[in-house]
């Protein structure tokens, strides 16, 4: 089993510079929070003109539109659409499975949460962390403000491997929590023993945006790349006793692919069946190279 | 069980080394590789779709049936034992024991016959025979005859000092039989003598003997002096080494008695002539003064031909010219009648005794000029040696009949007593008289008539006496060769004879180093070099299919 990773490892400075130019939008997000860079349904400050309406004793004088009124003789004032932050929760998958391999996956998870976090603190939004095994823990809430960007990186490097993968649970109980609708963003490989249709249920309930962040590698699609995969093997995920006992041999080789291809394909319908983003992100190469290609123009909207 | 190619030790040894790699490539076939993934319940996902076994499914690969079944049939044919030239004896065991000189060596032969007994009791009593180095190849053991009998059969059986004769029996080996050699290390270069399909083995060789010396001629002849009692004895010997031996190495004994030879002649390469031995009959015997581990050839010995002075009784009108040859020849005496050995009378006297007769008759008679007659069977043979014998052969007939103005005839007959006739007229005659032919016939004839002991001029162990070498000694079988046993006194008939072993190539063959001691092919190939080309591509093609199972393009 292989550590996560230390802050000296994780907190790079030129990797994060690297994430400047990036932004991280949804259509809407839900009115009550911060003054902020998301767009909301509130109306009130700000500099993004929406609409008239009649004048009230208590309206700001400045914002009466004084050519309508010398048209019309009655005074109206100018609505503005109020900008306010986006609260970002981070399911973060701390299976075992995600520990497994070299490099192993986590590696690349902590470093797209770091980066997903650190983006959406520069744009003034708030980032609630929730690793998840076999329970869901909450390791921060609302944190934001761009200099906590270190206190993320602190809180992603203390974690440690759990248990086993209980996605589907973890959705729920995230679901259960009525928090200020914003943006889900799961890093995992989707790997759980209840099945990737129970987690996409479990995900679809949740009341807000998704972003998914599959942690892949080249092996997954096609074993024959792994050069321990041949004869007879025994095959671990890690997280529990449960040992499959196999002869490779052409026939499972294609079986497995199929198999992948199916788990790939479902997630993928799932993604754009809710409109939800999917970030795939290959865990022995560049999280950043990854990310950037999803981010068209510097900006990921969702 | 039979173990055609490998000794016991061999077997015994690559047992377990076999099974220890058995076993290290099962534990390699069923270990399973521990890999964690992941993607474990992907895997597990694509197992538990895997089609469901059925008795029979569709055939696909038909690549790795045929390799599979290239290397079933492969070791189906190894199992065959295919051998090279393998007729109807294929796989059948030939022992042989070459109880000749090359075992006569210190412990040797007791070695020999131990390794025989062990090795006979490995092969199956149906596959087996055993065979003794003797002149006839007798069988010692019988194809499937208890081998319990071959320890009882060996205790009769000693080494005999005599040549080896190996390299004349191995070309009648029936091809593709196996045979096992046990004797001494000269063997080596006689396998090759053995056909191409035969497999020869050494189950025994003798130690060999690197300073051997021996002696490997002792012969006699007349002596050069012409004198009728005395004979000349040549002595041969050797080094293996290639040292000379010199005459003060050499022992004589006679009649059992140290004998200091007097006319000592050194020859050329290590030969040595003893001049004037009184031809009494006796036994001489060579011998080496400091032995060695071969003691076969340390010593050889001879019968000296028999030659007493002849006792003649002459009839008192005997013609003068025959008196005076008597008188004249030191090998002859005249006696009387009750001391002769000959008589020689004319044809009117009458007899009076039995002995062996010269007759002069006259040309009147009718007979022949001359006429022989001897005993039984030998008037049938071929007259030559007779003639040679009696001076018959060197006389010019032509010249006498011209001279006689008659025909002269040569008339052979059995009778009962030896006698030699001829015509007064023929001993009266001037030319014939004054020649040196008369004093020849009549000397000879004399002394054809005493009837002198046959002797052998040279009597090696294993070697047939060369016909006309000893005079009165026939074969037994008529065309056929009288063949001299072991080296040790013998008899030939009546005749006594002193055999010894005078073998050049054994006592050379004893100092021979045997550098492939335990197995050695007959022919450039093994004759099983089939089973070893099956053994060598089944392994390849099972090489091949565990490289094609490891890139999991096998089933």
């Amino acid at each position: 089993m292989n550590p996560g990773l230390r802050f000296e490892e994780l907190f790079d400075p030129a990797f994060l510079a690297r994430l400047e130019p990036f932004t991280l939008r949804i259509a809407q997000a839900q009115k009550g929070g911060r003054l902020a860079d998301q767009r909301t349904s509130a109306r009130g400050q700000g500099s993004d003109f929406a609409d008239f309406k009649p004048y009230v004793a208590g309206d700001d004088l400045r914002a009466i539109d004084w050519n309508i009124y010398r048209r019309l003789g009655r005074a109206f004032v100018k609505v503005f659409e109020e900008r306010q932050d986006m609260p970002v929760y981070f399911l973060l998958d701390l299976s075992r499975s995600m520990f497994l391999e070299n490099p192993p996956r986590i590696h690349a998870a902590l470093r797209a949460t770091l980066a997903l976090g650190a983006i959406a603190l520069s744009q003034h939004d708030s980032v609630s962390l929730f690793p998840f095994s076999d329970n869901m823990t909450m390791e921060a809430r609302g944190i934001s403000g761009r200099n906590n960007v270190i206190q993320i990186a602190r809180r992603l490097s203390g974690l440690e491997a759990m248990g086993g993968t209980a996605l589907a649970d973890s959705a729920s109980k995230l679901a259960a929590m009525k928090l200020r609708q914003g943006l889900v963003v799961v890093v995992s490989d989707f790997f759980d023993e209840a099945g990737l249709d129970s987690v996409l249920r479990s995900l679809g309930r949740l009341p807000h945006r998704l972003l998914l962040v599959q942690l892949t590698r080249a092996a997954d699609a096609d074993p024959s790349l792994d050069p321990d995969l041949w004869g007879d093997v025994a095959i671990e995920n890690g997280e529990n006793d449960s040992r499959i006992e196999l002869t490779i041999t052409p026939q499972l080789l294609e079986r497995y692919r199929s198999a992948y291809r199916t788990f790939n394909d479902t997630l993928v319908d799932f993604v754009r069946g809710r409109g939800t983003g999917l970030i795939q992100v290959d865990a022995g190469k560049d999280v950043l190279d990854a990310l950037s290609q999803h981010f068209t123009g510097g900006a990921l909207t969702l | 069980m039979t173990f055609a190619g490998l000794s016991p030790l061999v077997l015994a040894i690559g047992a377990p080394v076999l099974a220890a790699i058995l076993f290290a490539l099962q534990q390699l076939r069923v270990r399973h590789k521990t890999v964690r993934l992941p993607a474990a319940m992907l895997w597990a996902q694509a197992a538990r779709e895997a089609p469901a076994r059925s008795l029979r499914e569709r055939f696909r690969y038909w690549q790795t049936f045929l390799l599979a079944l290239a290397i079933a049939l492969l070791l189906w044919l190894g199992a065959s034992l295919p051998r090279f030239g393998g007729t109807g004896e294929a796989g059948f065991h030939i022992f042989y024991l070459d109880n000749s000189a090359v075992l006569s060596g210190r412990g040797s032969f007791a070695a020999a016959r131990a390794a025989l007994l062990a090795d006979v009791a490995a092969i199956p009593d149906g596959r087996r025979e055993v065979r003794l180095g003797d002149a006839q190849g007798t069988l010692l053991l019988a194809r499937g005859e208890n081998v319990a009998l071959l320890a009882h059969r060996l205790g009769t059986v000693s080494a005999q000092a005599r040549p080896s004769g190996f390299a004349n029996w191995a070309p009648h080996v029936p091809d593709g039989a196996v045979l096992h050699y046990y004797g001494g290390p000269s063997a080596l270069d006689a396998a090759a003598s053995a056909p191409k399909g035969v497999m020869v083995s050494y189950g025994y060789l003798a130690p060999a003997v690197p300073d051997n010396r021996g002696i490997v001629n002792l012969g006699l002849v007349p002596a050069a002096s012409g004198d009728w009692t005395k004979a000349d004895l040549l002595v041969e010997t050797l080094a293996a080494d290639g040292s000379p031996v010199p005459p003060s190495d050499l022992v004589f004994t006679r009649a059992g008695k140290p004998f200091h030879p007097r006319n000592l002649q050194p020859l050329s390469h290590n030969r040595l002539l003893l001049r004037g031995l009184d031809a009494d009959g006796s036994v001489v015997r060579a011998a080496l003064k400091h032995g060695d581990d071969f003691p076969a050839d340390d010593s050889a010995a001879i019968h000296l031909p028999s030659r007493g002075p002849i006792g003649v009784a002459l009839a008192p009108d005997v013609p003068r010219g025959i008196r005076s040859v008597v008188e004249a020849d030191p090998a002859l005496y005249p006696a009387p009648p009750g001391k002769a050995r000959v008589l020689i009378r004319r044809a009117q006297d009458k007899p009076g005794t039995a002995l062996p007769e010269l007759v002069l008759t006259d040309a009147a008679s009718g007979s022949d000029s001359f006429l022989l007659a001897w005993p039984g069977e030998d008037s049938a043979a071929d007259p030559a040696p007779q003639l040679a014998a009696t001076g018959l052969s060197g006389i010019d007939t032509g010249a006498l009949a011209d001279s006689l103005h008659r025909r002269v005839t040569l008339g052979l007959k059995p009778a009962e007593h030896r006698s030699v006739s001829v015509w007064n007229e023929i001993i009266a005659q001037p030319d014939f008289r004054h020649s040196s032919a008369m004093p020849l016939f009549v000397s000879r004839s004399l002394r054809w008539l005493a009837g002198p002991q046959p002797w052998l001029p040279f009597a090696k162990a294993g070697a047939p006496v060369p016909e006309g070498t000893a005079p009165g000694l026939r074969p037994l079988v008529p065309g056929g060769e009288t063949v001299l046993p072991a080296a040790g006194e013998a008899r030939i008939g009546t005749l006594p004879v002193q055999v010894s072993l005078l073998d050049r190539a054994t006592t050379l063959g004893a100092a021979h180093k045997a550098e492939e001691p335990i197995s050695h092919p007959s022919g450039t190939l093994p004759a099983d070099w089939p089973f070893f080309l099956i053994c060598l591509a089944a392994g390849l093609l099972l090489a091949f299919e565990w490289r094609l199972y490891r890139r999991g393009q096998m089933p």
